[in-house]
């Protein structure tokens, strides 16, 4: 049995039937969870339970046939959204498919019914579709044709339906992202704040790799005698360091990190494309030619097409292929000697800077190159530094989240910054505050209301909480039974008071 | 498709227009004026005039004219702008029920939306009449700085004269929409637009996929071309005093011809350096003699007398680009709007501040009905490719503890917009909230006006601070504000849709609405008898012209003679019907007429 990883997604098999599955009660909660677009950490969540048990389960169902895992989730997961949110591909169907009655195209339609149902998830950038590094000039362009587009009065007097109000939802958000994005101040803050949640975005994802022991970027294994970094990987280590120029770090361009991050991951490596003697016979054709210096890894493909193969004995191709090869090695032994290098000191350079980010990128990569130990545990001390920073940028981030009662974001970044720190009963609380304020997961405010109590017993400020949530949802007992012990830490406290008041009259 | 009119309802001249051909023209009254004033007068024998006529009789009939009905519509009774309307104007002005504000004339008492509604009414005659069909539909311009109340009464005026008001736009609004119409301009426009009674100033951009953004409007409801000629006439009548130690302000018709002297001599200076007022008789003296008004005025006193009013327009100018963050040096053109900005000193004024000539290309009378047709013709019809952005010109917000008002929806917000915001209880116990909807810019809430209110009960009781209710406000395209407020921890909800008031209730609007619709049935009605006394008329005359000859002619034979023998007789019949006043009996003989015209014309083409 294959046990799937969390960020899988289970779907249903067409004409299996369900009687065939095992049907214990936690089983059949999973069951009911499937829907072919939550993954299997979203699940857990929804359940209630471990991801690990759910992935466990899951593994069995599949071996009844009635379940299938998508081999890898389709887009790269993102890990800043809260699991409670799994952030499928926007579908369009449900009840709010195509209304026939409207008087409103239906390409329209989709499109407005699946703004709307992104809209918490666009970023102004998005929303608007230009580039973060758009001018004014394209933005409002940009603005004007949404409005000419969106706005109620292109459609005055038209059965816009329940459509009606979603629209007004969306041009008033294109309006707050066109007011912000074109005046200077409102803009910097705001990409501040989108800089920094990239920069956690960016952190997760190499964090993750690292503790799943995953090769973001694998180092060429020994057997395969590509002369060249492949399309795969050399790419990476160029866009993280330019050629020419000054290196760039990562506030100053956030959204090219994440994207460096991420592209690795789904890019199919080519090196099967082409059967090891064609690419030696390229090589050895290429380095007699002298042109070593032409590492542009993307031009193998073509190159066989493009010179034909030169007839040779057996022995003769032999020797020179081994020549080649030893060459080769020397050369990329070398190569790799200076990438490290390259690599050890870029992050330097961006440890000087307090790029932490910058920093840990480039060692990342630089352990890739090199055996030498010290290397090594330097970059466990900045992974486990960087882990700090994450943790800092999500409390920030959190924070900024609450102030502006995007209690949901603040939920996930606390949820986040509790990954970090799982013993720190404040945070478990914070995000239980920030999941009760949401209001959509109470079962899971619970648990980490339930945690922080757990943690520090003692705290009435906790136990509030917990029993604010139990009230939220209704849990009166539980409720009462929380600010009883509340009231007997902190006595004088008048708000723990009235709130018995309130749950005692709610239990009569 | 059904053709959608623009009114311009202008505090002192109303303009209509419709868009034809692709291409908005304003569409004259029956004497041929492109404009019409916004008058409206009771006759002694009970009959309604608007427009020229009652302009015209205005002088003889003071106290049963209205004259700039637009300032006291949608207001309190008990505003100061109000007050200030009783004492310069000759009709009487009276509080309403609901202390709003009512025009007594000949005994009877009209709300103002009513007064408008005659107006407007008019404008809807005179499209009828140019387009030859019936029309419902229109888009009404109100100025920018009109509350939601205002807007409502203006609306019900609508109604009242049949109207569908498919939408309220703001005159310089419509201004810029006239200006930049199908001419594929992306620029930043201004509009000052200093018309009768209001002034406002409108920054817009014009941009791609023909939108027209407001970025920022302000302005004041309480200065325009009226008070100009205030400061005539006080100059005048101070004069006078001084001369004779008469106050002339003691006789409504002195009064009455003094306004109109001072608008004629106010608008003569636009042209020449000095004019002279010349009012003989104006008044007797005690030993019964007639005294004569005479003096002669220049451009430079009319501009001193005014400055202060000038320079309060390019304050709020200043106040607006301020607001709006934007420098003089963005505004990339000046549109002139209204009347009064034909006024010299205004133009340099204008000119001065915004360091550049204002555009000369649009007629100020007329560009804002014509851009109201525009908007009309843009929403009925998508195929014209045109989006207005509109914003909220006042702040929409909540009274809160203390009396103090809480914005959510600041001034020169893009609508539709929707804001939400947490309050807490101001009391131990609370177990309901009232949620006082208010517009306006004060900090203190009585200065506001207030739209609307609801309860939220319910309430969880709680020691003050500790129960969270939040409070949402949206306003969609048509202007509609909505306020919802939730209770944090119950989720209890009480939503209204806030409908501002007009000063009018439901019923009083009802029956305001059938009143007119019966009026305007018998006026239609009316005009149809006159025309047919008309025909009838012509018919008449013709037929006595040609009856000497065709007598002549049919003489010779039995059939003739028993011919004109007949038409002698309808003759008759038709002459006592007209003489009568008869209209069912005219209308009964013009067949007759018609035929008997017809044959005469034939007898006597035959035979000549």
């Amino acid at each position: 049995m294959t046990i799937p990883s969390s960020d899988q997604v289970p779907r249903w098999v067409a004409g299996r039937d369900v009687p065939g599955l095992p049907t214990g009660a936690f089983e059949r909660m999973v069951l009911d969870a499937i829907d072919g677009q939550r993954s299997i950490a979203a699940i857990a969540d929804l359940v209630g339970l471990g991801a690990e048990d759910v992935a466990q389960m899951i593994g069995a169902l599949t071996a009844g046939g009635a379940i299938t895992i998508d081999p890898r989730p389709g887009p790269a997961p993102r890990p800043f959204t809260s699991p409670t949110a799994p952030t499928a591909p926007v579908t369009v169907g449900g009840s709010d498919a195509f209304d026939p009655s409207l008087d409103i195209a239906a390409p329209l339609q989709a499109r407005i019914l699946e703004l709307f149902d992104a809209i918490d998830t666009l970023d102004h950038y998005a929303l608007l579709g230009v580039p973060r590094d758009a001018d004014r000039k394209a933005i409002k362009s940009a603005y004007y044709g949404f409005a000419a587009k969106f706005h109620t009065d292109r459609h005055f007097g038209k059965n816009l339906g329940p459509l009606k109000s979603k629209m007004e939802v969306i041009f008033g958000r294109a309006t707050v992202a066109h007011d912000v994005l074109s005046r200077k101040e409102q803009r910097a803050e705001y990409d501040r704040y989108l800089s920094e949640r990239d920069r956690t975005r960016a952190y997760e994802e190499l964090l993750s790799a690292v503790d799943e022991g995953r090769e973001l970027f694998p180092t060429p294994p020994p057997r395969v005698a590509t002369p060249l970094p492949s399309a795969g990987r050399l790419p990476v280590a160029q866009a993280v360091q330019p050629d020419s120029g000054p290196m760039k770090v990562a506030p100053v361009n956030p959204a090219r990190i994440t994207a460096d991050f991420e592209r690795p991951v789904e890019r199919p490596l080519p090196a099967s494309v082409l059967d090891e003697r064609t690419r030696k016979e390229a090589l050895a054709r290429r380095l007699g030619a002298g042109r070593q210096r032409s590492v542009s890894g993307t031009t193998i493909p073509g190159a066989p097409s493009l010179t034909p193969p030169r007839k040779t004995s057996v022995e003769e191709g032999k020797a020179a292929a081994d020549a080649i090869k030893r060459l080769y090695e020397d050369r990329r032994d070398n190569a790799r000697k200076a990438q490290a290098q390259r690599m050890l000191e870029a992050g330097e350079a961006a440890l000087a800077k307090e790029d932490v980010v910058g920093a840990a990128n480039h060692y990342r990569l630089a352990v890739q190159y090199t055996d030498d130990p010290a290397v090594h545990s330097k970059f466990k001390q900045i992974s486990q530094k960087a882990r700090e920073v994450l943790f800092d940028a999500y409390m920030k981030q959190a924070r900024y989240e609450e102030s502006q009662a995007k209690w949901k974001e603040a939920a996930a970044s606390y949820a986040k910054a509790h990954e970090a720190h799982p013993d720190d009963a404040d945070i478990a609380a914070s995000v239980a505050q920030a999941l009760r304020k949401e209001g959509r997961d109470l079962h899971r405010a619970a648990r980490f209301g339930e945690l922080a109590v757990q943690k520090n017993p003692n705290s009435s400020g906790f136990r509030v909480t917990l029993g604010a949530v139990y009230l939220d949802a209704g849990l009166f007992l539980r409720a009462k039974t929380e600010l009883e012990v509340a009231l007997r830490l902190s006595p004088e406290d008048a708000k723990i008071k009235e709130l018995l008041v309130h749950v005692r009259k709610a239990l009569a | 498709m059904e053709r959608v009119i623009g009114i311009d309802l202008g505090t002192t001249n109303s303009c209509v227009a419709v868009l034809e051909n692709g291409a908005p023209a304003v569409i004259p009254n029956r004497g041929g004026y492109k404009t019409t004033p916004s008058m409206v007068a009771i006759t002694e024998a009970g009959k309604k005039l608007v427009g020229h006529i009652a302009k015209r009789q205005a002088i003889t009939n003071a106290e049963n004219t209205v004259f700039a009905a637009k300032r006291l519509i949608g207001r309190k009774f008990s505003s100061p702008q109000v007050k200030n309307a009783i004492a310069t104007s000759a009709y009487r002005i009276v509080e309403g029920p609901h202390g709003d504000v009512r025009i007594s004339l000949r005994n009877k008492t009209y709300g103002v939306a009513e007064i408008s509604a005659m107006i407007l009414q008019e404008m809807k005659v005179i499209a009828e009449d140019y387009l030859g069909a019936p029309v419902s539909k229109a888009v009404i311009t109100v100025p920018a700085y009109f509350n939601d109340n205002q807007r409502q009464a203006t609306k019900d005026a609508g109604a009242i004269a049949g109207l569908d008001v498919i939408r309220i736009i703001n005159e310089p609004t419509a201004a810029a929409l006239a200006y930049g119409f199908g001419k594929d301009l992306e620029r930043t426009v201004a509009v000052y637009d200093l018309g009768g009674g209001t002034f406002d100033i409108s920054v817009l951009e014009i941009g791609a996929h023909g939108v027209f953004r407001v970025i920022a409007t302000a302005g004041d409801t309480f200065l325009g071309g009226e008070d100009f000629d205030a400061r005539v006439i006080d100059w005048l009548v101070e004069g006078f005093q001084q001369e004779h130690n008469i106050d002339l302000r003691q006789d409504r018709m002195a009064l009455q011809r003094l306004k109109d002297a001072a608008e004629k001599a106010k608008c003569e200076l636009s042209a020449t350096r000095e004019t002279e007022i010349n009012l003989p008789f104006i008044i007797s003296s005690g030993r019964n003699e007639a005294l004569h008004l005479q003096r002669v005025i220049s451009r430079e006193v009319l501009d001193s007398l005014c400055s202060d009013l000038v320079e309060r327009t390019v304050d709020i100018c200043r106040q607006t680009l301020q607001d709006a963050q934007l420098g003089k040096e963005e505004i990339e053109d000046v549109v002139l709007v209204g009347g009064m900005t034909r006024m010299p000193r205004i133009i340099e004024q204008v000119a001065e501040f915004f360091g550049r000539e204002p555009c000369k290309g649009v007629h100020p009378d007329e560009v804002v009905a014509l851009g109201a047709a525009i908007q009309g013709a843009a929403l009925m019809d998508q195929k014209t490719e045109m989006v207005l952005l509109d914003v909220t010109p006042h702040t929409l917000g909540i009274m809160t503890f203390g009396s103090n008002f809480r914005g959510l929806i600041p001034q020169n917000t893009t609508v539709p917009t929707s804001r939400s915001e947490i309050f807490t209880t101001s009391r131990d116990n609370q177990t309901a909230v009232k949620i006082l909807v208010m517009q306006g810019e004060h900090d203190k809430a009585e200065e506001n006006e207030l739209l609307g209110e609801f309860v939220l009960t319910g309430l969880r009781k709680a020691a003050k601070g500790q129960v969270e209710i939040e409070v949402t406000f949206e306003i969609n395209a048509d202007g509609i504000v909505s306020v919802s407020a939730k209770d944090m921890e119950t989720g209890q909800k009480q939503a209204i849709q806030v409908t501002a008031s007009s000063g009018l209730t439901k019923d009083e609007l009802h029956n305001m609405i059938e009143a007119a619709q019966g009026e305007m049935l018998e006026r239609r009605a009316s005009e149809e008898d006159e025309a047919s006394k008309q025909e009838a008329q012509r018919l008449i005359a013709e037929i006595e012209r040609l009856f000497p000859q065709v007598e002549q002619i049919v003489a010779s034979s039995d059939f003739g003679r028993d011919a004109t023998e007949k038409a002698r007789g309808i003759l008759q019949r038709a002459r006592d019907a007209v003489a009568r006043g008869d209209a069912a009996g005219i209308k009964e003989h013009l067949e007759a007429l018609g035929r008997t015209a017809r044959m005469f014309r034939g007898v006597v083409q035959k035979t000549s």
